[in-house]
């Protein structure tokens, strides 16, 4: 895939999932496996760049919080900006989806 | 299994250029690595192969650790550098030749090498020192700002000394305020509320009229930012949503607008801003010198400078050219004798004038040597840089240079508007406002219509004070546009912990 669709994909997994509830980069990693029936598997480091890329632009806020284990956590917390970032890139990935669904539908009816 | 997350951890760390943040980002992916290791140990394996396969999980240290520090690097301004370089240089060459007038020699230009050095020093450390530091930084400078008040107010020896710094003061409370918004952000239209009651509050105060356009300079700065905050979703917390939050501080503005206009001193302030003919009572005031310069441009060509004859050069130098049919006391008097005889002529002359209240103008030039710089409005050539371009030049020089100034205040805005951390950009923005504010006083100043004080042209026209507040505010923004993409705004928001089950 495109590694632009890639980015876009991931990033709008992660925002959808931080609209649930403000979750920790491990945990993330965990949801989306367990929400995709292990079909995204990520290289769990490359979620980092991504989730830091989304707090510079403002779209998610990192807090700190201690688990009982004693081990200090960042967690993340979707932010207003990013609801509507969100928005934003699901409206860009319907029109991605529906062209590969137009591409892929074309050439099979051609083949029939 | 140590060395293996070890490992893992170095080789992220060495891709971060940026050596402060390195902790931080290793503890991060550190404690992923110990959570999968754990969960791996749970179902059994042993705990160096989980350590191993955790670390496997994570992908390749070199790639995560050039992403990311693709997103976390420290940021050049190379274009807003070079322009800022040139309209500084601009500005010494400018202070060099205004001392081709005697009037400006006293000034001086050194001050432009502590204004350069300002720059510097504030543009490597300012942002991480504010972030650093703003827990005390802002009571200390709440208390000094009062401290001076209270000196002020008391009218000493000392308030004649620092009455000099108010209006630099006020400026610099607009950063300042917007910095206090910035911390109470969670508590939205409360936030803004306060920062209008403390800057309304200060603009109220009868002490401040004379100082008005950096009330102006404030108000302007610190609206502009509330605004520009509320564009970008930092004012959390509230139930007012985005548009009761514009809804707030449009009316804060409103109050605030009002407060410029509050008695009767502040109206006629605006009246002669906007008609400085209605009040012109001598050549000393700076309703005249508005006057004297809008009759001067007036008669500029588009290009070459202005033509003047030594009669009219006279005319215009001695104020005849307004007096004569008004108040003919107000014309200048000649200054020049070559006997005693004359001399006691001269001081008689201005002592029955100054018995009739008039203060005269001395005139040290005739027809024979009268040159463009003793007509124009005496000790103020620093603050008509813009027309005496016009009067030297033509209008075609000015609009260049007007293009230059404007050019340079996109490139900064351009610059502010990439900075992507909410305390940067809030207290970049605010910095960005007051120059610019002050750009606009400046040059409307320059076409005749000044309002109250006179301001400063950021970088090209400053005096000793000025140019240090200029050039920290510009630093200011170097700096949060530097820092922006390594340092986080915030010291991470902590959370109780967890309670035990």
């Amino acid at each position: 895939m495109d590694k632009r669709y890639m980015a876009l994909g991931t990033s709008m997994l992660v925002l959808r999932l931080l609209e649930q509830q403000s979750m920790y980069g491990y945990q993330i990693i965990r949801e989306l496996e367990k929400q995709s029936e292990m079909v995204f598997r990520l290289q769990e480091g490359t979620l980092y760049p991504v989730l830091h890329g989304l707090e510079q632009q403002g779209a998610v806020a990192g807090f700190q919080k201690t688990a009982e284990n004693g081990r200090v956590r960042k967690y993340y917390e979707i932010t207003s900006h990013g609801k509507r970032l969100l928005e934003e890139k699901a409206q860009e990935w319907k029109a991605y989806e529906k062209a590969v669904n137009q591409v892929m539908g074309g050439v099979l009816c051609g083949g029939l | 299994m140590a060395d293996y997350k070890k490992d893992f951890l170095d080789t992220v760390e060495e891709q971060i250029a940026y050596k402060p943040l390195r902790g931080a980002l290793s503890q991060e992916l550190e404690g992923h690595i110990s959570d999968r290791t754990e969960e791996y140990e749970a179902l059994g394996i042993s705990r160096e192969e989980a350590g191993k396969m955790a670390v496997r999980d994570m992908g390749d240290p070199v790639a995560i650790g050039t992403e990311l520090n693709a997103v976390h690097h420290l940021r050049k301004a190379p274009a807003l550098t070079a322009a800022t370089l040139l309209l500084l240089l601009l500005g010494f060459a400018g202070s060099a030749f205004m001392n081709w007038s005697p009037e400006q020699f006293s000034n001086g230009y050194l001050y432009y090498i502590t204004g350069f050095l300002t720059l510097a020093l504030v543009s490597w450390k300012g942002y991480p020192f504010v972030i650093r530091h703003s827990r005390w930084l802002l009571p200390l400078a709440g208390g000094l700002f009062l401290a001076g008040e209270l000196l002020c107010a008391q009218k000493t020896v000392v308030f004649w000394k620092i009455r000099y710094l108010r209006y630099f003061g006020i400026l610099l409370l607009a950063p300042y305020l917007i910095l206090l918004a910035y911390r109470l952000r969670r508590h939205g239209g409360r936030a803004v509320l306060l920062v209008f009651a403390l800057g309304g509050g200060c603009i109220f105060l009868p002490g401040y009229s004379r100082d008005l356009s950096a009330g102006a300079v404030l108000a302007a700065g610190v609206a502009g930012s509330l605004l520009m905050m509320n564009h970008r979703d930092i004012f959390t917390g509230n139930n007012q949503g985005r548009k009761g939050m514009y809804a707030t501080i449009l009316a804060g503005i409103a109050v605030v607008g009002c407060l410029f206009a509050c008695t009767e001193g502040r109206r006629e302030m605006i009246r002669q801003f906007v008609n400085p003919d209605a009040y012109i009572r001598s050549t000393w005031d700076d309703t005249y010198n508005s006057a004297l310069i809008r009759r001067l441009l007036s008669e500029t060509p588009l290009i070459g400078g202005i033509g003047l004859t030594p009669s009219e050069l006279m005319d215009y130098g001695t104020g005849a050219w307004y007096f004569k049919e008004r108040d003919p006391r107000q014309v200048g008097v000649d200054a020049l004798y070559s006997t005693e005889e004359e001399k006691q002529e001269l001081e008689a002359a201005v002592a029955r004038a100054r018995e009739e209240g008039v203060l005269p103008r001395y005139i040290y030039f005739d027809e024979s040597n009268v040159r463009l710089w003793d007509i124009l409005p005496q000790h103020y050539h620093n603050n008509y840089w813009i027309a005496l371009c016009i009067l030297l030049f033509g209008w075609l020089a000015g609009a260049v240079f007007l293009a230059v100034i404007g050019g340079f205040y996109l490139l900064l805005f351009g610059y502010i508007q990439k900075i992507r951390g909410n305390l940067a950009f809030s207290l970049s923005c605010c910095c960005g406002i007051c120059l610019l504010m002050e750009g606009i006083l400046y040059t409307l100043g320059n076409f005749g219509y000044q309002y109250a004080s006179f301001t400063s042209l950021p970088m090209v026209s400053e005096g000793r004070i000025s140019i240090l507040i200029h050039m920290a505010l510009l630093g200011f923004i170097f700096s949060s546009y530097r820092y922006d993409r390594v340092m986080p705004e915030d010291a991470p928001r902590q959370v109780k912990a967890y309670a035990k089950q």
